[in-house]
Order: structure tokens, then sequence, then C-alpha cells
């Protein structure tokens, strides 16, 4: 019940919150950029209009949604809401959850509205995204935002203030996003060559943005690319088992996350 | 172990009883050897429609005609026919071999000048095999192969050391069918294939140590590889399609090739894909050929002297990979939406100018539809998987592309297209595409509105 009215109130807040609309006003015109891009090539299945779609959005998306829902967890203590909050009977984790829910929300909304312009102005201009693109993509950013968003609660819980928040998302963003490959393949070369790809395959699995787009390409049939290391995985993945364990995982990522904000949010 | 011999046991029980009692239905099978026996040189045997068994034995210039609906099963273990002669015609049979892992193939062609025409092949392992014949014909033969895969994982090697021994004998101890080739050529020259078509099997076309021979307008298609050329000099390529085969054509210690108008597409699914390959090969020439939709379109890899010239290469997970080559000219190519372009490293020596690539953000100063800026090739990618191929799940990841920058900026890669082509409206019109999307614009729509309530209906509600 907790749950369900923290949520409401937490769309009602994140509409109400001005960042809200120059995300949205950004992620329509990234949006429109995309259909222009599209609109000189060809978008069946994995080419290079859909891999450099892919990557634009792992750019902007996961920031996005960093930014956006672990400031409102931090104004909660900001601005003392927490405080009022924590004068009723309700658990923490209702209360994250219910932020969680509602964040979502907004974001999918947010999402929506830029690939709905851009689905109309296709269909206005007359070079427009295929149906399957468009959903393909849709689905593809709600799994980011989703999973994105489980660590923006950690972030929101771990900080005091917007500045922490803040300094906080853009690292982990260069880390998971930008830095990640380097890193990886300089760490990587202090071990034994047999370690490098279980090790490789394991740390995958920590990176969100990395086994979504993983699995995205191969959704998209280009799995073929990553060569005959991941072989067996890519076939799995594949296979009507690969999806109910990607939405496994999905939700694995987000309880854990959830559950280690709550722990911490809890400390403080 | 004891359990496997039994039902290999009683498989071949189940296998030679139906046989052997249409055997003995049957006597055709063995008046048609005799009627090829008593027939003179030069004679034309018209064989009426109906089942025949072989094994079939061709010793002198005949010319075959089935007159209708022929079928020649084969319950022996020698090839179901063999020419062994010159000059021979053989028209619209249909061969049906159930053997499995032998060494002889359905048909084996021994002689020179033979035509072979409508003839199909339905086989468990090789479908027509010419060995040390010359100057035949085959057209319009299909070979079609029955051997079904035993699981994805099955042909995902891609060890040059392996095949390079195949034409050894295989175990012949396990029950489980080895695939053959469809067409399988060995020390014969001057050979003329046309409009072939081979489905599901090893090798489609398979040519070793051959030369001079033609292979125009045949189709191979779900096989290990469609064409594959080893050790041959002066073959032709001409207006062939691969289309999902592991590896589209495969060129290996080849030299005065000529590989012109084919066609390769959709060869994506295995972690190996081409469309073509080439390997060790010299002085040979792709021109003009359709490379589409494959896991890497054309790679090169130890080959000198190699012009690549005309070719279209599209919506490729990779257009081109060119590694330890020299002395190579790529010319007036198409590259269209791969999502990477080329990738090239140790072949500083190539020359390459003179390309179209869509990605490159060129920049024509004097309007002569040539970019001023060149097309740089990175060679980060190539070495860093060389070295440790697990790398290879970084492909195209957003920080990868980001550290591929970082290697590249400013340094200037060796091998590069000074002179790249800037798009005109030919390249344009090619590379448009318009796809109706009221499909997209309803969901368009749906997400817009939706929203839209759901942001009104959010902020409004008390």
């Amino acid at each position: 019940m907790h749950i369900n009215l923290i949520a409401k109130r937490e769309v009602k807040v994140g509409f109400r919150n001005p960042w809200a609309y120059s995300f949205m006003a950004l992620f329509s015109l990234f949006s429109l950029g995309l259909l222009v891009i599209q609109s000189q090539s060809y978008m069946k299945g994995y080419t290079y209009t859909t891999g450099t779609m892919l990557n634009l959005i792992l750019y902007l998306l996961p920031l996005m949604t960093m930014l956006l829902s672990s400031f409102s967890l931090t104004a909660e203590k900001e601005e003392g809401s927490w405080q009022l909050l924590s004068t009723y009977a309700m658990t923490t984790s209702s209360f994250l959850i219910g932020k969680y829910v509602g964040q979502a929300l907004v974001l999918i909304a947010i999402v929506s509205f830029g690939y709905g312009i851009s689905g109309v102005a296709g269909l206005l201009l007359g070079k427009s995204f295929a149906f399957s693109t468009l959903l393909f993509l849709l689905v593809f950013s709600i799994c980011l935002i989703l999973l994105f968003l489980g660590i923006a609660m950690l972030i929101g819980a771990l900080c005091r203030n917007r500045w922490q928040a803040l300094t906080m998302g853009v690292s982990i963003w260069f880390f998971y996003i930008l830095a990640w490959p380097t890193l990886l393949i300089s760490l990587l070369s202090f071990v034994p060559y047999t370690w490098i790809k279980p090790l490789l395959q394991i740390v995958t699995f920590f990176n969100p943005a990395e086994f979504v787009r993983v699995y995205s390409v191969t959704r998209l049939g280009g799995g073929a690319i990553f060569g005959p290391e991941y072989y067996k995985w890519i076939y799995w993945i594949d296979s009507a088992l690969g999806d109910v364990c990607f939405v496994a995982l999905c939700l694995l990522w987000i309880s854990a996350t959830l559950f280690i904000a709550t722990r911490a949010w809890e400390r403080r | 172990m004891a359990l496997r011999q039994l039902l290999s046991a009683s498989l071949a029980i189940a296998l030679v009883m139906p046989a052997a009692l249409t055997a003995l239905a049957e006597e055709s099978a063995d008046s048609l050897q005799a009627q090829i026996d008593r027939a003179a040189s030069g004679e034309t045997i018209t064989i009426p429609e109906g089942k025949y068994e072989g094994p079939i034995r061709i010793t002198k210039p005949l010319k075959l005609v089935a007159d209708g609906d022929v079928k020649l099963t084969n319950p022996s273990e020698e090839a179901a026919l063999i020419i062994a002669a010159d000059d021979v015609t053989l028209q619209g049979i249909t061969v049906v071999d159930r053997r499995i892992n032998s060494e002889d193939a359905s048909i084996i062609v021994k002689g020179n000048r033979n035509l072979l025409e409508k003839v199909t092949v339905d086989t468990m392992g090789t479908g027509v095999q010419l060995r040390g014949a010359n100057s035949n014909t085959l057209h319009k033969v299909f070979v079609i192969g029955k051997v079904k895969d035993r699981g994805s994982t099955s042909d995902a090697g891609h060890d040059h050391s392996a095949h390079l021994s195949k034409s050894q004998s295989k175990p012949k101890v396990t029950v489980q069918a080895q695939k053959g080739n469809g067409i399988d050529l060995y020390d014969s020259n001057d050979n003329r294939l046309t409009d072939n078509q081979v489905t599901n099997v090893f090798d489609g076309i398979y040519l070793e140590k051959s030369s001079g021979n033609q292979l125009e307008q045949n189709w191979v298609e779900k096989s290990r590889y469609g064409y594959h050329l080893m050790g041959t000099t002066n073959t032709t390529l001409k207006n062939n399609t691969g289309s999902e085969n592991v590896t589209g054509a495969m060129l290996m210690e080849t030299s005065e090739a000529t590989v012109i108008g084919n066609q390769f597409l959709k060869q994506q699914k295995n972690p190996n894909s081409q469309g073509i390959l080439l390997y060790d090969v010299q002085n040979s020439l792709i021109t003009d050929n359709r490379i589409e939709g494959n896991r890497v379109g054309l790679y090169l890899e130890r080959s000198t002297g190699i012009t690549v010239k005309g070719n279209q290469l599209a919506l490729n997970f990779v257009g081109m990979q060119l590694t330890s080559s020299s002395q190579n000219t790529w010319t007036n190519n198409q590259f269209i939406s791969n999502v990477i372009a080329a990738q090239a490293q140790d072949s500083a020596t190539d020359n390459i100018n003179g390309n179209y690539w869509d990605n490159l953000l060129g920049l024509d100063v004097d309007g002569d539809h040539i970019s001023d800026l060149p097309y740089e090739m990175n060679p980060f990618y190539l070495g860093l998987t060389d070295a440790v191929p697990a790398y290879q799940l970084f492909f195209q990841s957003p920080g990868f592309v980001f550290l591929e920058n970082l290697f590249t900026n400013g340094a200037g890669s060796p091998i590069r297209d000074n002179s790249p082509l800037m798009p005109t409206s030919a390249v344009l019109a090619a590379d448009a595409q318009t796809t109706s999307g009221w499909g997209a614009g309803i969901l368009g729509l749906i997400l817009l509105l939706g929203s839209c309530t759901f942001i009104y209906v959010g902020v409004k509600k008390s």
C-alpha cells in the first residue's frame, strides 16, 4: 500500500521537476536525430545504423537515468521530506521500491514521448522507422532504464546531497560505459592468459550496459561477431531459454541493487 | 559401447532388409548394366521410367538418356555410378544414395569430355567426384545432402591445418554420418560447371590441385564452404551464388583465380563466417561481386597481388578484414552500412584508394568527387583480438570505440584510402531504402498519447 502511495507521489513530483522536461527535450531531439541517421541507411538486423543507435542510447540513457533518479532520492534528504516520512509506519524497502516504481514510470514516459515523437515525425516526413526497430529500441531503452535505476537508487542512498550524487553518477557512468574495456584490458593483462575469457565473462554480468548490449546484438542476429570464443554463449542467448535467463538476470540485478540501497539507506 | 554396436548392427539389418527384397523383385538394375555392357561405343541408351539399382559402371563412350523419372538407388558399398570412360553423356537421372561415411561419391567421373546434365544426386556423402578427369561438363546437377546437422556447435571450428588434411581418410568407425562435398574435383582440369545447385553438404564445390576450371551460375546454400579452392590455378568463379554457408567462397593456396560477378549473401550465423576468404592467394581478381549480410564480407590473409575492384560490400558486420598481406589493389569498391567498414593490419603496401565508404565524413574542396580527407583503417581491434580472441566481446562496445579513437587520433594509420569517393547520386540511389512506416507511426502515436496522458494525469492527481 505504501509502495503505491510513494510511487504516485514520485510520479507527481517527478513531472513537476523541470529536469524531467529538459531531459525529455534532450531525448526527443536525440530520438529525432536517430530518425535522421536511419533514414539514410538500412535498418534490418545488425548494421552500421542499428549498431550506432545502440551506442548512442548507451551513452545517453544510463547517465540520464542515474542523474535524474539519484537526485530525486538525495532531494528527499536535502529537503527534509524523508524525516517527515520516517515518522509514519513505513519500511525503508517499501519507500525505496515506491521511489523505484515511480521513477521508472517517469523515465519510461520520457523515453516513450521521445520515440513517440520520432515515430509520428517519421510518418509525417515519409521516412520512418520500421515498426520492429522502434519497438526494439523502446524495449532496449526500458531495459537500460530499469537496470540503471537500481544503481541510481544505490547512489541516492549513499550520497548526502545532489553534488555527491552528481559526482558518483558521472563516475559510475564513466566506469561502466567509457572506461570499461580500457580498464579490463589493462587489468586482465596481469592475469594468466587462460583466465582472461572466464574473468571477462564473469565481469560482464556485473555491467548492465555490457550484458544488455551483448544480448541486444545477439537478438539482432549479430552474435557471430563476438567470435568462436563465445559461440556457445551466443547460441544459448538466442534460444528461448536465453530470454528467460536474461529477464531473470535483470530482475536479480534490480533486486540486488535495491537490497543494497535499502541497507545503505538504513545505515544513514 | 556395446549398445552402440548393437544399435549399428540393427540399423544395418534394417537398411539391408528392404534393399534385398527390392533386389529380388526387380531385375532391372542388372539389365541396365547388361544393356550398357552390350551396347556398342557411341550408342544411345534410353532408360525407361522406373527404379534401378546400382552400382552401374560405364566404361565406353555412351549416351544415357532418362525417359521420364529414372531413379537409381544403391544397395552396394561402392559408388552408385562410375564413369570410367571419355565422351559419356548422362542425362536426367536421379541417384539416391544412402551409404554413409564412404570415401566414394555417389557418382564418380574418371574420364574426359563427359557431360552430366540434369542429374539429381540425393546423398548421405559426396555427390559427384571428378578424379583425374578433364574437360568434363556438369550442367544442372543438383546435389542434396541428407545428413542432418547434429547441433549448432558442429562445424564451428575453423582450423586451417584441419582441412588441409581433409582429403585424407576419415574414420569409418563412427555411426554418425559425416557430410561429404557436393561436387568434388581432384587433379581435374579444364572442366565446366554451370547452373548446378548444391544444398546442405560439407563443401558445396570443392577443387583441389586442379586448374583451368570454370564455375558459372552455380548455387550453393546451407553448407560449410560454398566454393572451396585448394591449391588451384586459373579457376574462374563467375556469377555464382553462395548463401547461408559458413563461408561463401574459400580460396586457399591458390593463384590466378578470377572471382567475378558472384553473390555471397548471409554468411553470418557461424562465428567463423565470411563472404569470401582468401588465404595465401596470389595474383587473382575479385571484381563486381555483391557481398551482403555476412559476418565478415571479404577477408584477406597472407595474399599478394590481388585486385579487388568494383565490389559492393553491404550490411556485413565487418566489411573487409585485411591482415599480413602485401601489394594488393583495392579500388572502386562500395562499403555500405557495414557495422565496421574495414579493419586492417600489417598490410602497409596495399594500395587502397578510390573506394566509397558510407561512414566517411568526407570533404571535397575542389569538386572532383574525391574526398580530400582520407579514410583510415584501424589496426587496433584486429591486433588486440589476434593476441586475445576473448576481447572480441568488446566489438563495437561504446567504450571500445572510445578507446580505439584514443589510439588512432593524430597518429595516422598507415593503412588508409587517400582518395575515397564522395557519395554520388548513383551511390545514394542504391543506398536509399524506404520503408512504409504506418506501423511505426501508429506505435509512435500510441506512445506519444500514452506518455502525454500519463504526465497530465500524474501531475494533476492530488
